[in-house]
C-alpha cells in the first residue's frame, strides 16, 4: 500500500525499462588525441509493441575501472548516466541516440552494460 | 553552440552508408597545399565498441604523398606495419592506434579497406559496431587539428562499421575527398529508404531533386546494389 501511494505521489519517478521492450546498441569508439577521449554513440530502440514514454536515461553499469564518462548528465546510485536528448517518447520501432565521451587514461578495453530508465532522476 | 555547429557540418558532409558482401574500400585524397611545409602529424585508429563487438579488420594501403614522414611511428594495440607500407588493424583490443610525425606536402592519398565477419557476415547478435578515425595535426604532438571543421576532436573523417555490415563515412574535412572504390556498391541506409514513403510524395520529389544537385562523389557512382546473403 505504501509503495502504491508513493508511486501515485511521485508519478515521474523513473523505472528501468525491461530489455524485452527496449534494446541498446553502441557504435565503435574513436579516440581523439585532442580531447583524450573515446567517442561514440549509444542507440536505444523500442522493440516492444507499445509506445514508451521518456525522457530516457542511459545508465552505464559495470563501467570498466578507471574509465570516466566525461559527458555524464549526472550519477544515479553511483553510476554515471546520460539523458537521451530531445526524446519525449519512442514509438514501436523508433530509436534515438546519445553521444558518449569516455576518458580511459590506461587505454584499456572499455566495457559497460547500459540500463535504460524512463522518467527523470531529478 | 559548438555541438549545433558540429551537427550541422556532420549532416552536410555525412555521406551515408555503403553495403557490400566483400571488403569495402575507400580512396582518400587530401589536398594539403594550404599547410605545405608544416611539420605536423597523422593519426589512424580503429576500435571496437563498448558492448559485444564482432571481429573486423582494416588496412591502410597505397599511402602516397609528396610530404615526408618524420621520426618513428607510435603503434598501440592490434596494429602492424609502418607507412608508407601497408598498415593492418583489427578490433581485438580496445585501442588500436598508429601515430606518426609528418611534414606536409601538397597532397596525400591512401586507401582504407575494411573486411572481416562484421562486414561480410553480420551475426545479428553483436551489440556494438567498430569505428575508424583519421586525423591530421599541425603539431608533432598531435594536439592541434588541421584541415578539419571538427576543432574539438580533430577528426578529418570517421568510418563506422554498423551492426548490419554497412559502413558510414562522416567527413569533417573540406580538403578531403573520400570515394568508394573497387566497384563497391553505395546505397542509402535501409532505415532511410524505409522512412521515405512515410515522408510523403512531396519530400520524395524534393529529395530526388536535391540529390541530383549534389556533387558528392558517392552519389556520382551508379552501381547495382549488392544484397547480403547469409
Amino acid at each position: 500500500m505504501t509503495r502504491l501511494l508513493l508511486a501515485v505521489l511521485v508519478p515521474s519517478s523513473p523505472g528501468s525499462v525491461p530489455p524485452s521492450q527496449i534494446s541498446a546498441t553502441a557504435s565503435g569508439l574513436v579516440f581523439s588525441r585532442v580531447t583524450k577521449t573515446f567517442n561514440g554513440t549509444v542507440t536505444i530502440k523500442n522493440i516492444g509493441a507499445s509506445a514508451l514514454d521518456g525522457p530516457f536515461q542511459v545508465v552505464l553499469t559495470s563501467l570498466t575501472d578507471g574509465v570516466t564518462l566525461v559527458n555524464a548528465t549526472n550519477t544515479f546510485a553511483g553510476m554515471p548516466y546520460l539523458t537521451v536528448p530531445t526524446t519525449t517518447s519512442l514509438a514501436p520501432g523508433q530509436s534515438a541516440s546519445v553521444a558518449v565521451r569516455l576518458s580511459d587514461p590506461s587505454n584499456s578495453t572499455i566495457n559497460f552494460t547500459p540500463v535504460i530508465y524512463s522518467g527523470s532522476f531529478n | 553552440m559548438r555541438q549545433h555547429s558540429s551537427l550541422l557540418v556532420t549532416s552536410l558532409l555525412c555521406f551515408g552508408s555503403l553495403a557490400t558482401a566483400g571488403p569495402i574500400t575507400y580512396d582518400v585524397t587530401v589536398s594539403t597545399s594550404s599547410i605545405s611545409g608544416t611539420p605536423g602529424s597523422l593519426d589512424f585508429n580503429f576500435n571496437p565498441g563498448p558492448l559485444v563487438t564482432q571481429s573486423a579488420s582494416l588496412q591502410i594501403l597505397n599511402f602516397t604523398s609528396n610530404g615526408t614522414l618524420a621520426g618513428s611511428p607510435s603503434l598501440t594495440g592490434d596494429v602492424a606495419g609502418a607507412l608508407p607500407a601497408t598498415l593492418t588493424f583489427d578490433n581485438g583490443t580496445g585501442f588500436n592506434d598508429y601515430f606518426e610525425g609528418f611534414t606536409y606536402g601538397t597532397t596525400l592519398t591512401f586507401h582504407v579497406s575494411l573486411s572481416g565477419p562484421a562486414l561480410s557476415a553480420p551475426d545479428g547478435v553483436s551489440t556494438s559496431g567498430s569505428a575508424f578515425a583519421f586525423s591530421m595535426f599541425s603539431d608533432s604532438a598531435g594536439t592541434v587539428p588541421a584541415l578539419t571543421t571538427d576543432t574539438t576532436d580533430g577528426f578529418a573523417f570517421t568510418v563506422d562499421v554498423n551492426l548490419n555490415g554497412t559502413t558510414t563515412v562522416t567527413n569533417y574535412s573540406a580538403q578531403t575527398t573520400i570515394v568508394a572504390a573497387g566497384g563497391s556498391t553505395v546505397a542509402p541506409e535501409p532505415r532511410s529508404l524505409a522512412l521515405m514513403p512515410l515522408a510523403g510524395g512531396f519530400w520524395l520529389l524534393f529529395s530526388f531533386g536535391l540529390r541530383r544537385r549534389q556533387t558528392n562523389p558517392y552519389r556520382q557512382k551508379s552501381r547495382p546494389p549488392v544484397v547480403h546473403s547469409k
